[in-house]
């Protein structure tokens, strides 16, 4: 058990140690630059010089934020969340699927900032590290956020566990398997270093008993993607 | 005593985290179930014993055996049960399988599958390309 808590706390520092974000883009914006201009990527001309009252009609949208070690690198990189987003976009070439590592702050934050059209859904799926990273960003965007999940968060967020104003349904789960996996290890590590959520404020909250890396099995146990896919139906389907 | 102790296991972590564990899937198989393409991957009791042992998370991730940029990564199971961590009930070889539509799946020429993944300071795990035979 210390074994396995020193590895993960010396990972966990090697991991803020590595530093540099990486901007990874999963989709690709449907809408093309004009060949001669290019003007309707001028953030001023794409809403008729007027962007805070139209808004961009291609906008739906999915971000997922995965947790320390989920991106590839040479330390490792489970990839499960990654892996997840990127199945999720095969399967629904029609919405924005995007996935950042919980470092790629600028980058969800830019995410959630685009504009959408009136009705359509933001949700923002969180695992880990990238749990916490989901509360802040719904707290600190003024973007409506129509499903938040986190699915065993670690570290401290911003507000003090009350859902945040702009989100609709927040959903989270929290890991509390009987046995300790090295994912388990690297959590609570991950909680002495980064502090714990405060998840009071969520519309629903589970304990699971999956360990803290089983991202699929939590989604499932609280049927997240049911309420992701719900909230892309028109009200009458 | 505390220092040699850390020293130790950030001697033992960069060793294990240097590692790439590249796995060698025996065969793949891929038959139609409906709407559902179900993509088999067959793996030795080695290869099931170093995913169990380090804790791997991975993917059977579909790809054009001429263009790997064409991924789509598949979730894998074992008899119904979801595989994570490396949580396979026993180290025996093991056929894992995920599935994803059959048009998304014919979308490929020549669909190859390589697995994927890594753990938390154990590693990733990788393999060749496997040419997947259509059963049906």
């Amino acid at each position: 058990m210390m074994r396995n808590l020193s590895l993960a706390v010396l990972g966990m520092a090697l991991a803020i140690a590595s530093g540099a974000a990486e901007a990874r883009w999963l989709s690709v914006d449907p809408v093309k630059a004009e060949p001669n201009s290019g003007q309707n990527f001028n953030r001023y001309k794409y809403a008729n010089n007027n962007p805070y009252s139209f808004t961009d009609p291609d906008g739906r949208r999915d971000i997922y934020i995965g947790g320390g070690w989920d991106k590839k690198s040479f330390i490792g990189g489970s990839q499960i969340v990654q892996s997840y987003a990127e199945d999720q976009k095969r399967l629904h070439p029609d919405r924005d699927i995007q996935y950042f590592s919980w470092k790629e702050v600028d980058n969800i934050s830019a995410a959630m900032s685009r504009p959408l059209a009136e009705g359509e859904p933001l949700n923002v799926i969180g695992h880990s590290l990238g749990g916490s990273q989901a509360i802040r960003h719904a707290n600190n965007s003024n973007a409506t956020v129509t499903n938040l999940i986190t699915i065993d968060p670690v570290g401290k967020q911003a507000g003090n566990g009350t859902k945040p104003a702009s989100t609709g349904n927040w959903v989270n789960v929290t890991a509390s398997p009987a046995t300790t996996d090295r994912s388990d290890s690297v959590a609570k590590a991950g909680r002495v270093l980064f502090g714990t959520t405060n998840t009071s404020g969520a519309t629903t909250s589970q304990t699971s008993t999956a360990h803290h890396g089983y991202f699929n099995t939590m989604m499932g146990e609280v049927k997240a993607q049911e309420a992701i896919d719900n909230s892309y139906k028109k009200p009458n389907e | 005593m505390r220092l040699g102790y850390s020293l130790a296991a950030c001697a033992v972590a960069l060793v294990l985290s240097a590692c790439t564990h590249t796995a060698k899937p025996i065969s793949a198989t891929a038959h139609a179930t409906g709407e559902n393409a179900v993509v088999e991957v067959a793996l030795d009791q080695r290869d099931v014993q170093v995913i169990k042992d380090r804790e791997l998370y991975f993917s059977i991730v579909v790809v054009e055996c001429a263009d790997k940029s064409k991924r789509w990564p598949l979730q894998p199971y074992l008899g119904g049960r979801m595989i994570e961590g490396g949580n396979f009930p026993s180290a025996k070889g093991a056929t894992v399988y995920g599935t994803m539509p059959v048009k998304g799946f014919q979308e490929y020429k020549r669909p190859c599958v390589t697995l994927e993944g890594g753990g938390y300071l154990t590693g990733n795990l990788s393999s060749p390309l496997v040419p997947v035979q259509t059963t049906n």
